[in-house]
């Protein structure tokens, strides 16, 4: 009886979440994602390096200015993009090797056991 | 089996004790009487008397988040050996010791997030950055132990306290970081104020605000759990080799886990909440304390 008493199904209540008592919030005062992890994000900018965008305000009367900010992806969009991009330029000096006649990759071939007769 | 029930007995009700006696050391730092030493417990049960009200906004996370908080601290409670057993002791229990306290935060963050209040947002943003940061401190302690115990369950790396007197510096060290550990996780001065739902203060106290009647009663006793686990752990490490007596060993450990106690209300008396820019440099200070202990020990 004690047990029933102390875990008996109560009915619960429904009411929007407590908001400080501010009437009218907009979906652009929410937390976002960003707004989340702007903490870390800000902690190892070093590693992380964000983008942003903030122009401000300057001015007694400024114009509507908008912020932007971003945080690509520090190994894929910095480091091997940018080294696979450049390793692309340099062996694109190399493209007139492939010249479409066959003659030519025959003769690659001659010059290849030409080259490994005598080597060995 | 005994020791288990004993053990059980004493996790499950002795841990808003431990929440008395801090306010105590508060109130007595105060000049105040101060509340009862069994408040809480008065306090838990005037919650579960209580009726709920849910939010709109929120979906089954927001219920799950008190309950996985609990389930998360009662089973970390039974990984941890205090005076020298664990009902639950297996190899490797130390990884899932550090994660069941990740998995009970992350519902709690989710939770918080549920709501859509940018209250409880705030509140998670912060408690998921700290936690990143005091994670590194408690598993480098436990680093520390594995090496000096070579095993990785908890009952062989706190078994009786026999500790090789090389390793004395580097324990010395990692109960100092674990200390610092403590306090972060279960959100004291100087990381969070316990007593407050304000904006300053905003990590721990604001994701529960909108749990209410037994929900809420549920995350405060989750909350003592989780101080316990820790305490516990600190205390395995400090205290000697208790011997064979059960009651001595017990009477001991229950000593010490209310010296523990009153250590967190003097530092909680003694100093202010530190300013929100300065509470990563103290986490990373106990990452390399801890750090420093696992240099002090590799020869």
């Amino acid at each position: 009886a004690g047990a029933a008493l102390a875990f008996r199904v109560r009915r619960a209540g429904a009411a929007p979440t407590w908001d400080c008592g501010y009437a009218a919030p907009t979906a652009r005062m929410q937390y976002t994602s960003s707004s989340f992890a702007q903490m870390l994000v800000g902690m190892f900018a070093f590693a992380l390096r964000p983008e942003e965008h903030a122009p401000g305000v300057a001015g007694a009367f400024p114009a509507p200015a908008a912020y932007h900010g971003s945080v690509p992806d520090v190994v894929l969009d910095r480091i091997v993009a940018p080294a696979l991009r450049a390793a692309g330029r340099a062996f694109e000096s190399l493209r007139f090797i492939q010249r479409g006649d066959v003659q030519a990759y025959l003769t690659y071939i001659l010059l290849t056991l030409v080259l490994f007769l005598v080597w060995t | 089996m005994i020791a288990t029930l004993v053990h059980l007995a004493v996790f499950l009700l002795l841990p808003p004790l431990l929440l008395g006696v801090i306010n105590k050391t508060k109130a007595a730092f105060g000049g105040r009487v101060g509340q009862p030493y069994l408040q809480p417990y008065a306090d838990l049960i005037k919650l579960w008397r209580k009726g709920s009200v849910f939010s709109t906004s929120t979906t089954w996370v927001f219920k799950a988040g008190p309950v996985v908080a609990v389930t998360t601290a009662v089973l970390a409670g039974l990984l941890v050996p205090v005076a020298g057993h664990a009902p639950l002791s297996f190899e490797g229990d130390v990884i899932l010791f550090a994660y069941l306290f990740a998995l009970g935060r992350f519902f709690t963050i989710a939770a918080a997030l549920d709501t859509g209040s940018a209250f409880e947002g705030m509140g998670a943003a912060r408690e998921a950055t700290f936690s990143a940061l005091a994670e590194p401190a408690l598993f480098f302690g436990l680093l520390v132990l594995g090496r000096i115990s070579r095993s990785l369950s908890l009952e062989t790396m706190l078994a009786g306290g026999h500790w090789p007197p090389r390793a004395a510096a580097s324990l010395v060290l990692v109960v100092a970081a674990l200390f610092i550990v403590l306090l972060a996780e279960n959100s004291r001065i100087p990381f969070d104020d316990p007593n407050t739902h304000l904006e300053l203060t905003m990590i721990h106290e604001v994701m529960v605000l909108d749990h209410g009647g037994p929900a809420f009663g549920a995350v405060l006793y989750g909350a003592s759990l989780k101080l316990f686990v820790l305490s516990a752990l600190l205390v395995g490490i400090a205290l000697p080799d208790l011997g064979p007596n059960p009651l001595i060993a017990w009477g001991a450990v229950v000593t010490a886990l209310l010296a523990v106690a009153v250590a967190i209300g003097v530092v909680e008396s003694a100093m202010a909440r530190l300013r929100l820019v300065h509470v990563p440099s103290l986490l990373v200070a106990a990452c390399l304390l801890s750090a420093f202990g696992i240099v002090l020990l590799a020869r």
